[in-house]
């Protein structure tokens, strides 16, 4: 599928991925049916500058929503929950010492983990794609009153 | 009266750089007129949307666009070619 970019509020939304709005998550998949993860635009937008990033072992099963990982901003901090249940097979080790990749590559270089998942087709149920994506965040920000996405210097752009 | 207005966010680590950079300018050169525009602010992104900005900080010396922060020396002479049209006008 051809990635096309879409500007949401200039938040950017790539076509090809399948978005969990609500968790402000992407998610990639791979040739190999696992898929990759991060989060969006909107998401290190609203984080404002990440600072800490760590994880749960990898190689070990999670059922969809456990924490796969922990982000901490300067304003907030969460974890990054399984979409869906699955093995942790790698995470993004960049991110333990400069976690900033998130802000300036959510969709690169700050993806956060990749996952085997048990059910692909089952567990993509729960996600949008495509301009579906695109107006589904567009509501979302209107609902929760999110500012539009700002890109620091530094943003690698999808194109870039 | 040669505007340079400055895009900025309080996120951004660099922007302060860049808002040095001009003050620099606007003190050496009484011509110059420096506006902040945040993009935490309603009108900023206003003004970032009709202007495609797109990142920050970005910084206009009148049409002229840098994105990132500036060198010292491209500000100048985007100053200098300001100037150079505002003279012959």
């Amino acid at each position: 599928m051809t990635s096309q970019v879409i500007f949401v509020n200039s938040c950017i939304i790539l076509s090809d991925l399948y978005y969990k709005i609500e968790e402000h998550l992407w998610l990639r998949i791979n040739d190999d049916k696992s898929i990759t993860l991060g989060f969006t635009d909107v998401a290190q937008t609203t984080a404002g500058r990440i600072l800490i990033v760590s994880f749960r072992p990898v190689n070990a099963y999670y059922k969809q929503g456990k924490a796969i990982a922990i982000v901490e901003s300067a304003k907030w901090l969460g974890p990054v929950r399984a979409p869906m249940s699955g093995t942790l097979v790698a995470v993004n080790e960049m991110l333990l010492t400069d976690a900033g990749l998130i802000n300036r590559s959510p969709y690169k270089k700050g993806w956060i983990a990749r996952f085997q998942p048990d059910d692909l087709t089952a567990g993509l149920q729960a996600f949008v794609t495509g301009e579906e994506a695109a107006r589904a965040y567009e509501m979302l920000m209107k609902r929760r009153n999110l500012d539009d996405c700002v890109h620091c210097e530094g943003y690698e752009f999808p194109d870039d | 009266m040669i505007e340079v207005r400055v895009f900025t966010h309080p996120t951004c680590t660099t922007c302060p750089n860049a808002i040095r950079m001009v003050q620099r300018l606007v003190e050496q050169d009484p011509q110059v007129r420096m506006e902040l525009v945040s993009l935490a602010t309603a009108r900023g992104r206003e003004m970032a949307k009709a202007l495609n900005v797109l990142s920050v900080p970005t910084v206009f010396v009148n049409g002229t666009r840098f994105v990132g922060v500036p060198a010292w020396n491209e500000l100048l002479e985007a100053v200098r070619r300001e100037k150079a049209v505002l003279a012959k006008e």
